[in-house]
């Protein structure tokens, strides 16, 4: 099939954004292995390093939770606030 | 007996929470039922089969009501390479195909072998049955953490904490899922390692019935199941499944954090790659995406699931490990279930004799060793091993494929018998690779 790209993907998924972000990804370090690893097992591309931070949209947060897995400690991430974040119609 | 505002707080409304809260409220418990997604389901995701036979002996309705995709009737298990597909195709009448077509036509009325489900669907009726029995359901809500009396290996477990409020409880159930935070919180779970977890990433591809059915070879209100490893991941540890629900499908892949960090690749890549692979497309082709999302599974094994019992505290399904991947068949819905029917009557004992003490709840503990849950999971407990080789995600795909090219692609050239070609196919790996591979299998299986 013609594979939609990951922002297609994401807009057909139905998300009731918090205003307050529950994902804060200030203490990694660009560039660093656990930096890397955030980015890579992210299936929503919600991570981006620039060249001074690694920044966070949390609103396209599928609420895994694999990032908190490989991040050893260097993000602050929890569930948003309840009723809000993704809400899957299938799942 | 302290003051409390509930006899039993389960936290989570999946499978394993909406089991327990049941259970306790058949017992006659006073329940409450948390969850954070604004109705159950809405936050949970699976690959989609359901082994339904402990779910139905509890909810003797199941035939009549609950809300599946389809009846598996067909697993296939398939080596995908780039340029090649080898599957292992099973249908069974033990599996409840139709035979002819007034078998067909008859609505079953025993639960099947297996069924699809999609989450947000199957888990508010699950929930609901709970609440039928008498528990109050509570969505929207998240549970901040356990509220606790003491510490180390004295903590008591005597509430649950939300919207800075405590709610007490005599005993509380964690049914919140793979990430387990609120065990983890109160120190009484270790953060599972990066291998103890795959991520699985999904998409529910919008076919209509007509054509499921025609691809997939099943009739009305069958479906089929097929597991794929090898180059559905582009050779990183873990699997792709595609299933088919009712008219729409559930196609994705599983695979372990550490080898997919290791691999270089991205997961956005890796689910791409599956979607757009040519050996799927006579399957995918023309469907149309209506929804994306990924959850955590937990890989760790019988060795992972730890202390599930606690003064104050069980933990069931998701949150204790209770996961089979054993390659063919991954398994989470069924052990949530029966893991939540357990811990419901066992923590019912314990409240009912006034002690939920750590004495007390490990009636839970000892229940769970003696389930078939547990004793799945110890059948089971060497397969992650097994799927840290690499056959299963190069090697075999490419013997297979080796060995069925010099059978059936004819060029001119005379063949050789299939002794030379299977032996020529084992040579080109290693002979450490086959030994390894089936001496880890035979344990493994
Ligand atoms: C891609 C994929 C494919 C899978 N395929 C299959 C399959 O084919 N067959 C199968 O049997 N299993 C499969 N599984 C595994 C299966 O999904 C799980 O084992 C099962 O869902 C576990 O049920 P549970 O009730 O323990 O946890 P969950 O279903 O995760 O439920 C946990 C609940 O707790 C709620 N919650 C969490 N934290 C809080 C909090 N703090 N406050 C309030 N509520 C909270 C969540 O919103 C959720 O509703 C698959 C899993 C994945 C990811
Ligand atoms: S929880 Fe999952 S979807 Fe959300 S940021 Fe982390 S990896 Fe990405």
């Amino acid at each position: 099939m013609k594979v939609p790209p990951l922002n297609v993907r994401l807009g057909a998924t139905r998300f009731d954004p918090d205003d307050a972000p529950h994902i804060d990804a200030s203490a990694l370090v660009p560039g660093s292995p656990e930096a890397r690893a955030v980015v890579a097992v992210c299936p929503a591309g919600v991570y981006r390093e620039t060249p001074t931070a690694v920044l966070a949209d949390a609103a396209a947060c599928l609420e895994c939770g694999a990032c908190l897995a490989v991040a050893s400690g260097g993000l602050r991430w929890t569930y948003p606030r309840g009723s809000t974040g993704v809400r899957f119609r299938e799942g | 007996m302290s003051e409390v505002d509930v006899d039993v707080a389960v936290v989570g409304a999946g499978p394993a929470g909406s089991a327990a809260a049941l259970r306790l409220a058949e017992r006659g418990l006073q329940v409450a039922l948390v969850e954070r997604g604004d109705s159950p389901g809405s936050k949970n995701l699976s690959g989609g089969v359901l082994y339904p036979a402990t779910l139905a002996a509890a909810v003797p309705s199941f035939a009549a009501d609950a809300p599946y995709e389809r009846r598996v009737v067909r697993h296939v298990t398939t080596l995908l390479q780039r340029e090649s597909v080898v599957s292992l195709d099973y249908t069974d009448s033990a599996l409840g195909a139709a035979r002819g077509e007034a078998a067909a036509a008859a609505a079953p009325t025993t639960a099947p072998n297996a069924v699809t489900v999609l989450r947000a669907h199957f888990d508010p009726w699950l929930a609901g049955k709970a609440e039928e029995a008498g528990a109050f359901l509570m969505p929207g809500l998240k549970v901040e953490a356990l509220a606790t009396q003491g510490s180390g290996s004295g903590t008591r477990v005597v509430g649950i904490v939300s919207d800075g409020s405590v709610m007490r409880a005599h005993a509380v159930v964690a049914a919140d899922g793979v990430n387990s935070f609120l065990a983890r919180g109160a120190g009484l779970r270790p953060d599972p390692r990066p291998d103890q977890l795959a991520v699985g990433i999904k998409a529910v591809l919008r076919l209509g019935e007509e054509r499921i059915e025609d691809r997939f070879g099943v009739g009305p209100g069958e479906g089929a199941a097929h597991a794929i490893v090898g180059d559905a991941t582009a050779g990183v540890a873990g699997g792709a499944f595609l299933y088919t629900n009712r008219d729409s499908l559930s196609v994705g892949i599983v695979v372990r954090l550490d080898a997919l960090v290791a691999s270089g690749r991205t997961a956005s890549e890796l689910i791409e790659h599956l979607l757009g692979h040519p050996g799927l497309a006579r399957y995918l082709e023309g469907a149309e995406l209506v929804e994306y999302g990924s959850h955590l599974v937990a890989e760790g094994g019988a060795a992972m699931v730890g202390d599930v019992a606690h003064a104050g505290l069980a933990v069931v399904g998701d949150a204790a490990g209770l996961t089979i991947n054993s390659g063919l068949v991954l398994r989470g819905m069924d052990l949530a279930v029966t893991s939540g029917l357990v811990a419901g009557d066992a923590v019912a004992d314990a409240v009912q004799a006034g002690d939920t003490s750590a004495s007390g709840m490990a009636r839970y503990a000892a229940a769970l060793e003696a389930s078939p849950a547990m004793a799945d999971m110890r059948t089971y407990a060497r397969t992650p091993s097994f799927l840290e080789r690499e056959g299963p995600y190069g090697p075999w795909g490419q013997a297979a494929q080796d060995v069925l090219r010099s059978a059936f692609v004819l060029d001119g050239a005379p063949r050789r018998p299939l002794r030379t070609l299977l032996r020529g196919a084992a040579r080109r790996q290693s002979w450490r690779t086959w030994l390894g591979d089936a001496s880890a299998g035979w344990r493994a299986l």
